[in-house]
């Protein structure tokens, strides 16, 4: 059976609502340095810390299966590479068709800068726009940033089939155990 | 009335990462909810300053648009990194109209400090160390006399290493307290008023600067005191507190009129166009601006009692340290004893690293437990080079690798310059010898020295 597509998911019970994983986020795809001073662009972060009520969690690609996204993409801009699903940002026409498809609200069109300047569409004076979701850092060898970054550790990449598998085996201690009773 | 740290009420998340930073638990709310600063413990560090991941986001719907939000904090038109719910006032206009006032003179001073962190906000690797560049900088910028508070560092160690021995002599007030870090002034004279014959009467090194410049440094430069405008660039948010205490005014006015962080001369650099990576590197101007490697190290934990230490040393003695460097001081993760022998003297030292470690000495010293005889106090984590006014590092798990960095840097330059002991350098020297007498002296008093106030 093929591979599952990994995903990160946040825990609302232990989220704070920092946004330390918006921002590590955009430094670790847009930013040079090590320091705030360092950022010359909006910030855009690939993951959404979004509160309802009491609790904030961030909301975040789960690279679907089925990708409602890349199917709803004309220009064929979005797309899996091997277990990811990417957008090819230079294709996209800023359609917002992803947008509206995508069932998490996850991806989000945001204006191109180039050396701190935002482009502009010459005909038209408007923003170039593209879309922009969670690429898991697959350019990263440590893995999605926001995992890392997370201060209460509310965020883990989900790995479907290893945890299955792990939960299977533990349902088999669990009924050994009950046996043996 | 603008304080020096604010909490943007419409940015905060109310993840209380600030909460928990604050060294004297100034703040606080309700869960999930803005925090608020409780004015009469915040100390002005800038610690929540430099944690706070909240941002504004991109074309928000809050009710200031960014524009506004940046007029408020003073911040230039040209500063593009995000806005943070906490910050502290920015003053890089205000030193931008100085410097293109042909009718004032502009003096300026940085701290140790600022030259190991400063190149990070130009994308240079962390702890670079840019002394030679910064000096050029301001020098474009247009300062009229690039003076350095290593210099004032230096002589703030004549100053308090005399001060210390002479209260060892004369059985005067011990344990004597470093007096250089304005957070923790302020929390002395909030919490523990009891103790503020402790502080050293010294001035901080800024203080001693701006005093100066006004006085002597007119003097020697044949200016008018009254058309100097007097600039300071530090790695701290608490100095802009000190800078506007209502009696540091030795020299007849305000004797450090504009107080910029490190952060905000990076932004001030990039506004005027300045290319900072290519700069060509140069000195400070003679005759407030030599220094040696013990004046550059008080940007460190510890190494203000490292600095008085070498200088104690050859007082007492008359002899030379077998070793200038002095590791049992360095390196403080919270306190740290130790005991230097100088002469038939056991000096015992505490250094503090961090606000939060403090309370426990000052109860022992109120209690008459305490043994020690010199306490130095950082109210930042690692001194001044994780100070509230340096450049802002973006990803947690790498402050301590940038932190070591900067720290590194410091004494990496501290032993390569050719002199380290504040008793040598020669502009000091020249100081006493023209105009102030000598250390604890008449003019000394009247300059250098200082009282505290009871607050709270």
């Amino acid at each position: 059976m093929e591979k599952l597509s990994p995903f990160v998911v946040g825990d609302g019970e232990k989220c704070i609502g920092c946004k330390a994983c918006e921002v590590a986020c955009h430094v670790s795809h847009n930013v040079e340095g090590i320091t705030a001073g360092n950022i010359d662009t909006p910030v855009f972060p690939k993951l959404f810390v979004t509160r309802v009520e009491e609790v904030t969690m961030p909301v975040q690609c789960h690279h679907c299966e089925d990708a409602p996204c890349a199917q709803a993409c004309l220009e064929k801009a979005i797309y899996f590479e091997d277990d990811k699903v990417l957008i090819q940002t230079e294709k996209c026409k800023g359609c917002k068709d992803c947008l509206v498809a995508c069932p998490f609200g996850a991806v989000e069109l945001v204006p191109r800068f180039v050396k701190g300047k935002e482009v502009i569409q010459e005909n038209l004076g408007k923003p170039v726009l593209y879309g922009n979701k969670c690429d898991l850092c697959y350019t990263r060898e440590k893995g999605p940033i926001c995992v890392e970054t997370c201060p209460q550790q509310a965020l883990r990449l989900v790995e479907p089939h290893k945890e299955k598998k792990e939960k299977n085996k533990k349902a088999v201690a669990t009924i050994i155990g009950m046996f043996k009773k | 009335m603008q304080y020096t740290i604010e909490i943007d009420q419409e940015l905060c998340t109310g993840c209380h990462r600030c909460t928990d930073v604050c060294p004297v638990g100034a703040i606080g709310g309700p869960e999930g909810m803005p925090v608020d600063i409780n004015y009469d413990k915040c100390c002005f560090c800038g610690q929540c300053v430099q944690i706070c991941s909240a941002y504004q986001e991109y074309k928000s719907d809050t009710s200031k648009p960014r524009e506004t939000k940046m007029q408020e904090r003073g911040l230039l038109a040209s500063v593009k990194e995000p806005l943070f719910a906490a910050h502290n006032m920015g003053h890089a206009q205000q030193v931008w109209q100085a410097i293109n006032n042909p009718d004032v003179v502009t003096m300026v001073q940085c701290a140790p400090a600022v030259r190991v962190g400063l190149a990070e906000d130009f994308g240079m690797e962390s702890g670079e160390l840019v002394a030679g560049k910064m000096i050029t900088a301001l020098r474009k910028l247009g300062f009229d006399k690039v003076y350095d508070t290593n210099f004032t560092a230096d002589l703030t160690i004549m100053e308090e290493g005399s001060e210390l021995i002479k209260r060892i002599q004369e059985n005067g007030t011990l344990p004597m307290f470093t007096s250089c870090c304005p957070a923790w002034v302020k929390y002395v004279e909030q919490e523990y008023f009891d103790l503020q014959a402790n502080l050293s009467t010294c001035k901080s090194p800024q203080q001693m600067a701006g005093a100066l410049f006004k006085t002597y440094g007119a003097q020697v430069e044949k200016v008018d005191p009254k058309k100097i405008v007097s600039v300071s660039v530090m790695p701290c948010t608490a100095k802009k507190f000190e800078a506007a205490r209502p009696e540091m005014k030795s020299s007849g006015s305000q004797d450090v009129d504009i107080v910029l962080t490190t952060r905000e001369l990076a932004n001030l650099i990039k506004y005027a166009g300045i290319d900072f990576k290519n700069l060509e590197p140069s000195q400070p101007d003679s005759v407030l601006g030599a220094y040696t490697g013990a004046g550059h190290i008080f940007g460190v934990t510890g190494g203000v009692m490292e600095a008085a230490l070498r200088t104690g040393y050859e007082l007492i003695t008359g002899k030379a340290l077998d070793d200038i460097n002095i590791l049992d001081v360095r390196y403080s993760e919270g306190v740290k004893r130790a005991t230097i022998q100088v002469g038939d003297l056991a000096i015992k030292t505490v250094v503090v690293a961090g606000l939060a470690n403090a309370a426990p000495i000052l109860e022992e010293v109120k209690n008459g437990t305490a043994d020690f005889h010199f306490v130095e106090v950082m109210a930042c984590p690692q001194g001044c080079i994780s100070g509230g006014g340096q450049p802002k590092v973006l990803l947690e798990n790498e402050r301590k690798a940038v932190y070591t960095s900067r720290r590194d840097s410091m004494y990496k330059h501290d032993e390569e310059l050719p002199l380290r002991k504040s008793h040598d350098n020669p502009e000091v020297a020249k100081l006493y010898k023209d105009f102030l007498g000598k250390p604890l002296g008449h003019k000394s008093h009247e300059l250098l020295h200082t009282h505290y106030v009871r607050r709270g």
